[in-house]
């Protein structure tokens, strides 16, 4: 059992654990959950000896475990696998996991350290071939080779840092067996998420945490998920976004046979073609780096497709540059914050960048009329510090996030490519954002790589795999099963 | 944040501090009393006020042409060409149209002295912005081309007959301006009035916004729909046209002909570069450090013939200054982000 | 109280004294071109001009130098003659103007101006003296030395910029040539018709070969920066070249034969120029206008005499002039300072 006592540590003068104190039963799947800054992952760098906290104990079988650093976390048989793999891409699976134990004995016997190897993926069911390399492993992959690194060590305390945020649904279904059957075999898994739907699949209990404290740590199955979100966002949940009425039939964006050369020379897009109706939204699935990025690209006319033709509500803007896509009616979230954004701006500047030509009379800047509109928006998306005079780089990726989103939803666009609207965001503002996109006043693509996100706003799902749309579904008749076969590029390549 | 905001503005005050103490150990090893130095270089600024003033005009003007294209993530190093060829510009067309009425000629002449720096301006900026051509580079150039067109011009074209010096006849009399003193003019009262209007552009104006967030991020600036390529080539030319304007007195309220040896030898415009960084870019600011500058080196003459100071002594603290900014912005004020 | 005022008034009076008493001491100021001391030239004889004046005249010097470009050469002269001196000298031709502006400002302080651009300078003031030179004398005797040391019969001028100034060069060094060598002929060639033409090594390395393959084997620059290519063609094609302003000789150097090329240089010497001037101060002797340094006019240190104008004799050329050479030179400069001989001013006086 380990006993979390009163834990405080401050970076800075903030605090990012402020007493934090809760118990975890050996051989189960205990989930720390809360949103992003709420102190779980500092609290797990505390158990894992990765830093030191400023006051309280952690007991381990009710002595004071005194963890300096990782080494020590293993000699006590505490594993963790980070959200960052720490792989070596040019070893093998074998190399890796022997890695630094192997170091005290002069010669490596490589045969016995496979035989444990495959023995270890037989039970946990992580199937992954000693000899290959990790540079040739995919993402799924190289994350088992850290549970394996993990349990190679003895472990029999597990912490798993958000290990979902990188795997396909089928990964995720078969990591989800790999703990139950570790649990099985008696070991303690301790469950990092902000995903409330994984917490219900798998965990037997629940710690909440919130500003750094830990508010409550509960049985799953004495909780609904309703009753879950409010605890952790430490207030009544905001009604879940109402759908409104259908979309229209006209076609706000139309894409035909859309080619385009990638970042690296190759070809990103291989003729993708793609319509989107008036006021609907359109959710593009997909594994990252099948096309996303160069399509936003060409859809903001930042990237000249090859052939191919882009229709903007009838009108031909294939190869028309940014600005004029912009008045056009076009807004754009783009993926990568800082590229939305002009960190060294304050926040008000940020909230008129693209749009400063709407905010100036003759070339002049209208100070007022820009002063108020970002007061109203500061407020209305609860941006904080609470100051539109604040240096942008001052505010956290959040509100950052809000302040990028509340631009450029500003001016009503008709159409908005949104590309991981959401990231960064609290439960509460991710509500409001998804509320927003689900307004029908506007055609939006979405672009995530939240499946959660995407199944809960879109009305139809395109999926697109090596440049182009493979398959689409409507939204009554999407599983995540074929959703997660279709991402992978068919049936063939869903199963391993 | 604030105690960072406030050692931002103390960084160049701690530098200058720390440049005036290692100037002094310098003056002490060459056998000079340091006090005694600083002494005279504070009265020579002061008695002489009116060269003060002079040289800090021409300052100002380059060094707004320096924090501009800065705001826009550019290095211009052809403040000085771009200064030569509107000195150039200028007086040719005064000579070339003397007899027009002082009314009529005077804005010509500005006219025409700012078209031609901000042509110096825009060929780099539109290398830049069409080609990815390193401004730095190409500004250089365009200051040696400079200095061959000044020279060639006032060596064959523009010089005055009557003398054997490469330099051009006296300039129309409609267009001296009157003076104070001699030095003090009333361009200096232009380039306050410049400053203002930088200033004015930069945080007031479509433009100067789009200038700088494409100075910051020219990604996201590209992504908000700016046009950065006009951007880029656009701060050059304007950049240009306010260099263009910086010997617009020693021309019409000091010495009224061109001299190409002193046009052709001037180093406005890389002193720019040091008043500019003091400033923080800051066109309001480079009013003061322009001063600033102009006083050292205005009182540094007069410490040269009164207590043998030598006069590389300015270019030597002008050096340690800009060292010590650079040092101390980064030490006191962290990183600018 | 009353003692104090007496103690006071006792001072004031013998500082007063004092300050009669001193003899009045002048002080001169020198405002070097861009570039200052150590550029081996005009600034370093000017500032040897100082010197001289500074430990015979008992006069206090000080000098400055511009900055780059030399935007501030007025100010220089006007800050000089604003501090009390009562000379202000500004070397080179650039000070034209400047001196020409502030001595009307200050007519009560006294300016000089090596080399000064008369013909750009207008009416000139009362308190300014441009100091200028009759180089077509110096001229003379390295064109007599020329035409006693030629083979050939036939000797050549470079000049640099056509106009009076070179014009007087070539008029005394033609006369010389004829009157040590009636039978030799002399061959002139300029470089251009601009300034330009003074700074343009590869155009007088043309020329000086053209001359040479015409038979001239001295051949007499006066053409500035032009005058290195000269040399550089004088050490290629074994032929002697005679150097202009300063001591050139070593220009005529060549280190892989060993020998010097150089024949002499006709010396004009600044430092005689700005000691003669601080010396007409000091005896009260100081008038505006223009004065002309000619062979006669020379300063005697220690047991060296220094003229205006001369020829060069030093290490690196003694071997190519011998005691006869030098002897028949020197006494042509006596005729010329005894009239006579009489230098043409221009070659249209020949």
């Amino acid at each position: 059992m380990i006993e979390f006592r009163n834990i405080c540590k401050r970076f800075g003068s903030t605090p990012a654990n402020d007493g934090v104190s809760f118990s975890i039963k050996d051989g189960e799947i205990h989930a720390v959950v809360g949103e992003n800054g709420a102190g779980k992952t500092t609290l797990m760098s505390i158990l894992y000896g990765l830093c030191r906290q400023d006051s309280g104990a952690i007991l381990i079988d009710g002595r004071e475990a005194r963890i300096h650093s990782p080494r020590d976390a293993i000699a006590m048989g505490i594993g963790m696998v980070q959200q960052h793999f720490a792989l070596v891409k040019r070893f093998t699976v074998a190399e890796n996991i022997i890695l630094g134990q192997e170091g005290v004995r002069f010669c490596i016997n490589r045969r016995r350290a496979n035989e444990r190897i495959a023995g270890l993926s037989r039970s946990f069911g992580l199937s992954v071939s000693p000899e290959a390399r990790i540079e040739d492993l995919s993402v799924g992959e190289q994350q088992r080779v850290e549970l394996l690194k993990v349990l190679y060590r003895g472990a029999d305390m597990i912490i798993l840092d958000e290990p979902t945020a990188v795997l396909t649904p089928q990964e995720i279904e078969a990591l989800y067996a790999t703990m139950e059957r570790m649990r099985e075999s008696g070991k303690t898994i301790i469950f990092i998420t902000h995903k409330l739907r994984e917490v219900f699949r798998v965990a037997d209990t629940i710690t909440v945490m919130r500003n750094g404290r830990s508010v409550a740590t509960v049985a799953a199955e004495d909780l609904t998920p309703q009753r879950l979100g409010e605890l952790i966002i430490g207030r009544e949940l905001p009604a879940s976004a109402e759908r409104g009425c259908e979309p229209g039939c006209g076609d706000a964006l139309v894409l035909e046979n859309l080619v385009v050369s990638g970042h690296r020379g190759d070809r990103a897009l291989r003729g993708l073609s793609l319509s989107l109706r008036e006021n609907e939204v359109l959710g593009i699935a997909g594994v990252e780096g099948n096309g996303q990025r160069e399509l936003v690209e060409v859809l903001c006319g930042l990237r000249k497709p090859e052939s191919g033709t882009v229709l903007l509500f009838g009108r031909d803007v294939t190869r028309e540059p940014p600005w004029l896509l912009r008045s056009e009616g076009m807004a754009h979230i783009p993926e990568e914050r800082r590229n939305g954004m002009v960190t060294e701006f304050t926040v008000c500047e940020n909230l008129v960048l693209g749009y400063q030509t709407d905010f100036s009379r003759a070339g002049v800047l209208r100070l007022n009329s820009i002063r108020e509109r970002a007061l109203e928006l500061v407020k209305e998306y609860d941006i904080r510090p609470e100051d539109i005079n604040a240096g942008m780089g001052d505010l956290s990726g959040g509100n950052q996030q809000k302040v990028v989103v509340a631009r450029e939803l500003m001016k009503d666009p008709r159409i908005l490519i949104a590309n991981q609207p959401t990231r960064g965001l609290d439960i509460g503002a991710t509500a409001f954002v998804h509320q927003k996109l689900l307004e029908r006043k506007r055609s939006v693509l979405l672009i995530s790589s939240d499946l959660d996100e995407i199944l809960e706003l879109s009305d139809r799902i395109a999926v697109i795999f090596e440049g182009r749309i493979v398959r689409e579904f409507r939204r009554d008749e999407v599983t995540l099963e074929a959703l997660g076969l279709a991402m992978m590029g068919g049936d063939d390549h869903a199963v391993e | 944040m604030t105690t960072r905001s406030n050692r931002k503005i103390l960084a160049p005050f701690v530098s200058l501090l720390i440049a005036f103490i290692i100037g002094g150990v310098v003056i002490a090893l060459i056998g000079k009393n340091p006090v005694e130095a600083y002494v005279a270089i504070f009265r020579g600024a002061f008695t002489d006020w009116g060269f003060t003033l002079f040289q800090a005009t021409s300052l100002i003007f380059s060094a707004l042409a320096v924090a501009i294209a800065f705001h826009c993530g550019l290095f211009n190093i052809g403040a000085n060409g771009q200064l030569m060829m509107g000195a150039l510009a200028a007086a040719y067309v005064s000579l070339r149209f003397a007899g027009l009425p002082g009314v009529i000629l005077l804005p010509t002449v500005v006219f025409a002295a700012i078209c031609v720096g901000a042509l110096w301006g825009f060929v780099p900026g539109a290398l830049k912005a069409t080609r990815g051509t390193n401004e730095v580079v190409v500004t250089i150039m365009m200051n040696y081309i400079a200095i061959s067109v000044v020279s060639y011009a006032l060596t064959y074209s523009m010089k005055d007959p009557a003398s054997w010096i490469a330099q051009s006849a006296m300039l129309p009399e409609s267009l001296w301006l009157p003076s104070i003193t001699l030095g003090a003019d009333p361009m200096i009262v232009v380039a306050v009035i410049m400053s203002v209007l930088s200033y004015v552009f930069l945080w007031r104006t479509r433009m100067g916004y789009e200038l700088r967030a494409v100075g910051f991020n020219q990604m996201a600036s590209s992504y908000a729909g700016i046009k950065v390529r006009r951007a880029i080539a656009l701060t050059m030319c304007i950049s240009g046209a306010i260099a263009a304007l910086s010997y617009y007195n020693y021309l019409f309220a000091y010495q009224y002909r061109a001299v190409s040896d002193v046009i052709v030898g001037t180093n406005v415009g890389f002193d720019a570069i040091t008043a500019a960084l003091l400033a923080r870019n800051n066109p309001l600011l480079v009013i003061v450090s322009s001063l600033f500058l102009a006083a050292l080196y205005s009182g540094g003459l007069t410490a040269q013939f009164e207590l043998g100071v030598p006069s590389s002594f300015y270019l030597f603290l002008e050096g340690v200054i800009i060292f010590s900014v650079v040092m101390f912005s980064t030490v006191l004020g962290g990183k600018d982000d | 109280m009353k003692w104090g005022s007496f103690v006071l008034a006792l001072l004031l009076l013998t500082s007063l004294c004092g300050y009669v008493d001193a003899q009045k001491k002048y002080k001169v100021g020198l405002v070097f071109d861009v570039g200052g001391r150590g550029d081996k030239s005009f600034n370093d004889a000017a500032y040897r001009g100082l010197e001289w004046a500074s430990q015979r005249l008992d006069v206090e010097v000080s000098y400055a130098e511009p900055g780059p470009g030399g935007a501030d050469r007025e100010i220089l002269v006007r800050r000089m003659a604003s501090s009390g001196k009562d000379l202000v000298i500004g070397v080179g031709f650039l000070f034209t103007q400047p001196i020409v502006s502030t001595a009307r400002a200050y007519p009560n302080v006294k300016f000089a101006c090596v080399d000064m651009d008369v013909g750009s300078a207008g009416q000139l003031p009362s308190n300014v003296v441009a100091l200028t030179f009759r180089e077509q004398e110096g001229s003379f005797v390295v064109g007599a030395i020329a035409g006693m040391k030629t083979r050939s019969n036939s000797v050549g001028f470079v000049g640099g910029m056509v106009g009076p100034l070179i014009d007087r060069f070539e008029a005394g060094y033609t006369a010389g040539v004829k009157y040590a060598n009636p039978k030799c002929r002399v061959m002139s060639v300029y470089a251009g018709d601009s300034p330009m033409a003074f700074q343009d090594p590869a155009r007088g390395y043309e020329l000086a070969v053209q001359l040479n393959s015409q038979g001239c084997d001295v051949i007499y620059h006066a053409s500035g920066n032009t005058g290195n290519g000269v040399f550089k063609a004088a050490k290629e094609r074994s032929f002697y070249a005679i150097g202009v302003d300063s001591n050139q000789n070593y220009l005529g150097y060549d280190e892989s034969s060993g020998r010097n090329w150089a024949l002499t240089s006709m010396v004009k010497r600044v430092d005689v120029a700005v000691y003669l001037v601080i010396e007409d101060l000091v005896n009260g002797r100081f008038t505006g206008g223009v004065r002309e340094y000619g062979l006669k006019d020379f300063v005697k240190m220690g047991n060296e005499t220094y003229r205006a104008l001369d020829f060069a004799v030093d290490d690196y050329n003694k071997s190519n002039l011998d005691a006869e050479t030098i002897k028949k030179a020197n006494g042509i400069i006596e005729k010329i300072v005894g009239g006579e001989i009489r230098v043409p001013r221009s070659t249209k006086d020949l």
